[in-house]
């Protein structure tokens, strides 16, 4: 009886496509209000430093002399902590995307502009070792 | 008497997920004793509440377990929230209760996979993970990880889910209670899983009480014990009675968990007809001082969180126990007896989580 009931099931499957996606062919639909990754928004931070204090992995350093914003991929675990502590601005915002896999390990680098704002945002590596 | 000889079993094994390490006594085919050995990824998370900050340790209770990682920070949240005597608003509970079953859910099918696997039935095993891929697909879309749901603070929980999400829940949820039991019914009606599980393992109603094992091994014992009849959070609102088999054998632990999951689809249906609105969280107001023992019910038996402040931002003392460290002298006693065949599946049939244990 249950012999069938599997057989059935399998027979099914054989009309249906694959459940698995042909990954670099097919990529998965972005589901919103995923955490993906951590993204600033320089133009809107006033490197206030909330969400440098309220990050559990200290992943987030502000160098406020030098107007830089550090944000290390690696250690962050995509709490929302800085984004709740920034909820006034959403300057800093988890975006559903996920960060692309790299190589190696450096750190994301936004110089926040003072006046005027622009939308620079640039990639440094540092060799962390 | 035969010849005896000790086989080791573990820590890397095909059935395994995590590293538990066995010596078989044998003689012969058959199992004379089982001695475990664990410590293996022990992590030392309990020493680093004495260094971080409280409301940070709940990322890291969340990450003890990868399966119950939401249950795991549900736990440690109440029980913080009981000792700074915090009043967490009804819409949070209910939604920790949804993301609570639905991880249940999702472990439970886990588990049926890696029994289907255990005894070679891959095509089984590939079918009941094409079913929980589409469930963790909807725990990412309302709580935001698939794994880690990252959810639950102190206080309540970090994100609200709006009606059109939750009527896509619904939606979601009934396409999968369907399918769930067809593969329900092939897990229970299949002769070659039958012969594979029953009548294994046997754990009788007073072993299991004695050597204290609790949820699904306690359940098909016998025992009508769940923690969640505490009535903790959003389950004083909800109607239930705990799953119970009494044979006390693989087959009986196999079906206390399919039917749980019956049992949370129930729950979760229950809960989210009368989804109570309001806030979602409350604000934390001083430090924690004094000490709470909490018992919550995870997918693999109840587990307790103790807690103790001592007035300031470090935790003095944080210990948890969980399910599969209760479970240990149950499965050594269950092991006796059996045929060395059958050790994977009797290991498999306590759900074993390793990482869980030694934290
Ligand atoms: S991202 Fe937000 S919280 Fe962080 S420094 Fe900028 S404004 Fe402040
Ligand atoms: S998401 Fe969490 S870990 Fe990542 S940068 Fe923000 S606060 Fe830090």
């Amino acid at each position: 009886m249950s012999y069938f009931q599997m057989l059935n099931l399998s027979i099914q499957q054989l009309w249906h496509r694959p459940a698995t996606r042909l990954y670099p062919q097919e990529v998965r639909p972005v589901i919103a209000r995923s955490r993906g990754r951590v993204e600033l928004q320089p133009s809107t931070c006033t490197l206030c430093l909330l969400c440098e204090k309220k990050c559990p992995t200290h992943a987030i350093h502000i160098d406020r002399t030098q107007r830089l914003f550090t944000l290390d991929r690696f250690q962050c675990i995509l709490c929302g902590a800085c984004e709740s502590a920034c909820i006034a601005k959403h300057a800093i915002v988890l975006s559903e995307h996920y960060a692309p896999p790299q190589t190696h390990r450096d750190v994301i680098i936004w110089p926040v502009p003072s006046t005027p704002p622009s939308l620079a945002s640039t990639t440094k590596s540092q060799n962390k070792g | 008497m035969g010849k005896q000889t000790i086989i080791p079993f573990g820590p890397q094994h095909p059935v395994l997920p995590e590293p538990i390490h066995l010596d078989l006594v044998l003689e012969d085919e058959q199992v004379l004793q089982a001695i475990p050995r664990i410590g293996f990824v022990h992590r030392g998370l309990e020493k680093l509440a004495e260094k971080k900050d409280f409301q940070d340790m709940v990322y890291v209770g969340e990450r003890i377990c990868g399966i119950c990682s939401f249950i795991h920070s549900v736990a440690f949240c109440q029980a913080m929230e009981s000792i700074l005597g915090i009043e967490v608003p009804e819409r949070a509970q209910s939604l920790r209760g949804f993301w609570s079953e639905l991880s249940r859910i999702h472990s439970h099918w886990l588990w049926m996979g890696l029994l289907a696997d255990s005894f070679g039935f891959e095509n089984l095993f590939m079918q009941t993970w094409k079913l929980r891929e589409s469930l963790l697909d909807l725990v990412e879309a309302t709580a935001g990880g698939r794994v880690i749901y990252g959810s639950c603070k102190i206080g309540g929980v970090r994100r609200d889910i709006s009606l059109e999400l939750i009527t896509q829940a619904q939606t979601t949820l009934k396409a999968l209670y369907t399918q769930h039991q067809i593969l329900a019914s092939i897990f229970e009606n299949d002769t070659s899983i039958q012969h594979r599980t029953q009548g294994k393992g046997m754990l009788s109603k007073d072993k299991a009480y004695e050597l204290g094992a609790v949820g699904p091994t306690l359940r098909a014992s016998g025992w009508p014990l769940d923690a969640r009849l505490l009535k903790y959070g959003t389950y004083q609102n909800l109607e239930f009675q705990p799953v119970v088999e009494t044979q006390g054998d693989c087959y009986a632990r196999m079906r206390v968990r399919i039917r749980e999951v019956d049992q949370s689809f129930d729950l979760i249906n229950q809960l989210l007809k009368k989804l109570p609105d309001g806030p979602v969280e409350t604000k934390i107001t001083g430090m924690p001082s004094g000490e709470h023992f909490e018992r919550v019910e995870q997918p693999r038996g109840e587990v307790v969180h103790y807690l103790k402040g001592n007035g300031s931002k470090f935790l003095e003392r944080y210990r948890v126990r969980t399910p599969t460290f209760a479970n240990l002298p149950a499965l050594v006693e269950i092991l006796k007896g059996c045929t060395f065949a059958d050790v994977p599946i009797i290991v498999l049939s306590i759900d074993p989580c390793i990482s869980c244990t030694e934290r």
